[in-house]
């Protein structure tokens, strides 16, 4: 079947081919390109990094071709349709169309028998059906689709003859479950086919070639990693307020500056406004409409909670080049192609080196033209973080992604997707599983409870015949009931929805969704804002919402979580060293000189902390005592510094603390007085027991039952539901802090809490960080003010305020202290 | 005899309803102290075994500690009677030998009160186990001044108690501090009663200015200002 190894020349010939192919396009092959295609054909795998939309595609993509060209000079092959060849994934739906589009071409037009197609969650019933048959020739798809092929019977024959995979946006799937699914399946293809060559598709990051390794596990020794061409030059400049004194502290928005953002918009021919949340995008979007009702129809908005055909008009609209401008966030991030556009606007700090990058390169594709980001601060002090985000980019600074490693939610779901399929033998499994990356040091008996946890509920079979998910049969595992695996595929999939409602017109059209608990607040009548439009509620009906188009002049916009980004450490750095700066009055940037009325207020009422010191400000206000706090390590690292201090004071004595962090420093509001001399005690930032003290104070401020909640999910615990089913999920229907609560009381020793607590450490509190954090806290010289209003600094944090509990007292005595409070507030 | 027992638990709240007394205990419950009566709402018995067989592997040992926790109530309480409103068992499991046998000793080590069962929504489903030996079992039960079911409905004929909510409010205080706690619920003409059982839910009601809440947390009960109720 297979034809023997092509001659050189029809090697050279191939070449010649797509070289024509190229030129006739216009296009000549760039040098990382022939070398990823040179690097194919010798077998070989790899990581190909490269901004976005340099003909990363067809780097990864024309190396099959060539070799099929190679293979079948004309004449043989005929035209029947092979199968499967390549398989590229994708993490997002949206970018599978416009891959399939580019390689269609190529393969049309250079004439191969091959059938391009895409599988993914909006692939329909029917077409799904076809290809459960036979495959194509190339399958474009994304993780969760690709488990979900796994998950039926025969998969071995459908993808026995893979020659390439491509994982598409690696650094985006790397740091996240999602990326696991890709390396557990990655394995699995491995031993299917051991020859497959593997090729992922990244931007350049801080830790490249761990992104290598990541995705070849045990055999990254001989990955390759290439360079696409040099990133363009980028231009960051920020929109200065005109004076200090007019410009919001902590407002929560930049929309002062919106006469300033409309005329840049008007400046040029067409613009990107990215904001760093949901919400904002809407409310940006209401305000530019406001100020140019002339811009109705050419301005845009773009965000992950719309419904797809939304997003879909808005990308297409891109493409064509007939909008102004667009709001979006960072749904427009990821690879999704079109025209570039003139500029590229931030509001809010991007928070982020390697996401600044991404953004402005939205920009200015044309040759020798750099791209163009402006920058909206929404609070002044955000502009020391513009400063130091040129400075860290000029030092190419850039973010690493940290693989996930021994999910073993993750790995409890892919057990039960390979034994609703054609089964598994759990010894070569093991050994697969190990060589991938994240599970590379599994431990046997981490493997083996997870088996016991799925197959049997952790207990033995004799015992409680109740449990029975996986078999054992002929030395495979195997689900034990064709019901068993219908309701596994619907959950197949990382992705942690909140229960999700449905925003639909009356006519049954699709808007997009929002959570739960917003639409919670809302009643019949009620008006509010989303996609732009403004709405009034019906009904809400099966987990549907109901509206229809309102003329009323305001409502509330919803407030989707996870929204927010913390500070990266490498932009956390570079903002410590512009305050240096700025303390020492040097006036490197048009964004210090701006900030120097809020420096010299600061210096005046306070003081800057330089570096190695740490300020510790005092205040005691109507709302109690405050202690603000300095360490400027991104609000994850504040949280977890702010809960830690909270229960070692409070351990001291019974005290109720409240918290509030932002990125540079947080705020610890207690009910009585905290002296300052608390901080001259070495004790209260000693490292020691750190992990522990932390998980004590942590366990009050309730952040494992949050990340207990995608665990859940991810490990099948919550049940997402029949699609189109009227009752979710019906009887087995439970919250995931319900499950949380119920593990914690009678099974305590359950591996998912301890991966719960793991996640909470490594992601939620940036453990590592933290911990450098506080050493240098520890050595730094105390800066002890007492202060008679909140100071520049202090402000914000006040104002923007996230609060978390920590508290000694009983839960009783604090809810009747919250009452006497609230008994008072109801009598003045 | 009413009235003649002291309770023993701290942390009582009571609260009169048509003149009669009904004592809040925190375990979620209520004791009528006229008519010597436990009521508890929504136990939801069974329910982790049924995740358990549907392939969802949620630990064991929720429905025992639930019987030892009602178990407690009736050492403490001695009461004539215990009325349960409604959905008692989760939902039909395929194996219930385990969960007869608890059942049937708990009902051997208090065969003296009467079991009485306003059903429920579940209930229709899952049936009602026969080791409870029920005194009586209903939709309605009438015992003036009250109308007990499962779900709340109004009444001409006397004020409502019902389960079937699992009412939770949503608490905020001092310094922006926030906690949802189960709690009961009292308007002026129908009482909700938080769900006894270990392994369920809560879901956050929006009381009306009439409506007097207590919310249960640890070990007390606590009478929330009315004025504190959002909206109207």
């Amino acid at each position: 079947m297979k034809p023997s190894k092509p001659s050189g020349q029809q090697q050279a010939a191939a070449l010649k081919t797509v070289r024509q192919w190229f030129q006739a396009r216009g296009w000549e092959p760039f040098a990382f390109q022939r070398e990823a295609w040179e690097a194919y054909g010798a077998g070989r795998s790899g990581l190909i990094h490269a901004p976005t939309g340099i003909g990363k595609t067809y780097a990864a993509g024309i190396g099959p071709i060539l070799a099929w060209l190679s293979d079948h000079t004309a004449g043989k092959g005929g035209a029947t349709v092979p199968p499967l060849q390549v398989l590229w994934i994708t993490p997002l739906r949206a970018l599978a169309a416009e891959i399939q589009t580019a390689l269609q071409q190529a393969v049309d037009d250079l004439g191969l028998p091959w059938q391009v197609a895409v599988r993914t969650g909006d692939t329909s019933a029917a077409v799904k059906q076809r290809q459960k048959k036979k495959l194509p020739t190339v399958l474009i798809t994304t993780p969760e689709s690709l488990h979900l092929l796994l998950s039926y019977a025969g998969a071995r024959e459908r993808f026995g003859r893979l020659q390439l995979a491509v994982v598409d946006e690696w650094h985006e799937l790397m740091g996240s479950k999602r990326g696991v699914l890709v390396e557990l399946a990655l394995a699995r293809l491995k031993t299917w086919q051991p020859a497959i060559r593997i090729w992922g598709l990244s931007a350049t990051l801080g830790n490249t070639a761990a992104a290598l390794q990541v995705l070849l596990g045990t055999s990254a020794e001989q990955g390759l990693l290439i360079r696409g061409n040099a990133p363009k030059t980028i231009t960051i400049s920020s929109i200065l307020p005109d004076g200090m004194e007019r410009f919001p502290w902590a407002g929560h928005l930049g929309i002062k500056l919106l006469p300033r953002v409309v005329a840049t918009i008007e400046s040029a021919a067409s613009t990107l406004i990215f904001t760093n949340t949901r919400a904002q995008t809407e409310i940006w979007y209401q305000a530019l409409l406001e100020a140019r009702p002339g811009w109705a129809g050419r301005l845009a908005l773009h965000h992950g909670s719309l419904a797809r055909r939304e997003r879909e008009r808005v990308e297409q609209a891109l493409h064509d080049g007939g909008l102004k401008a667009v709001v979006c966030t960072s749904s427009l991030d990821l690879g999704v192609d079109f025209s570039p556009v003139d500029q590229v606007i931030q509001i809010g700090s991007p928070k982020g080196v390697a996401r600044l990058i991404q953004r402005a390169g939205r920009s200015g594709h044309r040759p020798g033209r750099p791209s163009r980001i402006i920058c909206v601060p929404t609070h002044a002090l955000e502009l020391l973080e513009v400063a130091a985000a040129r400075k860290a980019v000029e030092q190419q600074a850039i973010e690493p992604r940290v693989p996930v490693r021994q999910p073993l939610d993750v790995l409890a779901q892919y057990l039960v997707t390979l034994a609703v399929g054609d089964g598994f033998q759990p010894e070569a499994l093991y050994h697969e599983v190990r060589s991938t990356h994240a599970f590379q040091d599994l431990p046997r008996t981490a493997y083996d409870w997870v088996r016991d946890f799925v197959s049997t509920g952790g207990e033995t079979l004799s015992a409680y015949p109740e449990f029975r998910k996986i078999v054992r049969k002929n030395g495979r595992c195997t689900a034990s009931s064709p019901k068993i695996a219908g309701r596994h595929r619907m959950s197949i999939g990382t992705i942690t929805g909140d229960a999700a409602i449905v925003i639909k017109f009356l006519n049954g059209r699709r808007l997009g969704s929002v959570e739960e608990r917003f639409v919670a607040r809302l009643k019949r009548g009620d008006i509010f804002v989303f996609a732009g439009r403004r709405l009034e509620f019906v009904r809400l009906r099966d987990m549907v919402l109901y509206v229809r188009a309102s003329r009323a002049p305001q409502g509330p916009i919803p407030q989707w979580l996870g929204g927010r980004m913390p500070l990266s450490t490498e932009l956390a750095a570079a903002v410590r060293s512009q305050l240096d700066l700025a303390a020492r009055g040097v006036r490197a940037s048009a964004e210090l000189e701006a900030l120097e009325p809020i420096m010299t207020l600061q210096a005046k009422w306070s003081t800057i902390p330089g570096p190695g010191e740490l300020l510790v400000e005092k205040l005691v206000s109507r709302d109690g005592h405050h202690l603000f706090l300095f360490p400027f390590e991104g609000r994850l690292v504040n949280e977890g510094l702010a809960a830690l201090l909270a229960y070692r004071l409070s351990r001291e004595k019974p005290l109720t603390i409240a918290i509030a962090v932002n990125d540079y420093g947080f705020e610890l509001l207690a009910d009585r007085e905290i002296p300052l001399t608390v901080f001259e005690a070495a004790t209260l930032f000693a490292a020691d027991d750190l992990a522990d003290e932390i998980l004590a104070s942590i366990n009050a401020a309730e952040m494992g039952r949050r990340q207990f909640r995608e665990i859940a999910r991810v490990a099948g615990l919550v049940f997402p539901g029949y699609p189109g089913r009227r009752k979710h999920g019906g009887q087995i229907q439970a919250s995931s802090s319900l499950l949380y609560n119920v593990f914690q009381r009678y099974a305590p020793d359950n591996l998912l809490l301890a991966q719960a607590t793991r996640e909470v450490l490594e992601r939620q509190l940036e453990y590592r960080r933290l911990r450098q954090s506080l050493e240098r806290m520890a050595r730094a010289q105390l800066r002890l003010i007492a202060l008679d209003q909140p100071s520049p600094l202090a402000f914000p944090i006040m104002v923007d305020r996230l609060r978390s509990r920590i508290s000694s007292e009983k839960l009783a005595d604090r809810v009747r202290r919250m009452q006497i409070r609230l008994e008072k507030k109801a009598g003045e | 005899m009413p009235g003649s027992k002291t309770i023993t638990m701290e942390n009582v709240t009571t609260h009169r309803a048509r003149g009669q007394k009904l004592r809040l205990l925190p375990a979620k419950a209520v004791f009528w102290q006229e008519k010597n009566m436990l009521i508890v709402a929504d136990p939801h018995f069974g329910k982790a075994q049924l995740f358990r067989e549907r392939g969802i592997p949620v630990p064991r040992g929720t429905t025992a500690t639930d019987l030892q926790r009602l178990t407690r109530l009736l050492a403490d309480l001695q009461p004539a009677s215990l009325l349960f409103l409604g959905d008692l068992t989760h939902g039909p499991v395929n194996n219930p030998e385990r969960y007869e046998q608890l059942v049937a000793a708990w009902r051997r080590r208090h065969a003296k009160v009467r079991l009485l069962l306003v059903s429920g929504n579940h209930d229709q489903q899952a049936g009602v186990p026969a080791p409870f030996a029920f005194d009586w079992v209903g939709r309605v039960r009438q015992e003036a001044p009250f109308v007990f079911t499962h779900q709340p409905q109004d009444f001409a004929a006397g004020y409502n108690l019902a389960g079937h909510v699992h009412p939770a409010v949503a608490m905020a205080g001092w310094g922006g501090l926030k906690a949802t706690l189960p709690c009961f619920c009292f308007g002026p003409d129908q009482g909700l009663l938080p769900a006894f059982g270990g392994f369920t839910g809560c879901q956050v009601i929006r009381p009306r200015r009439a409506d007097r809440i207590f919310v249960i947390a640890d070990d007390a009960v606590i009478a929330r200002p009315a004025q504190a109720t959002p909206g109207g």
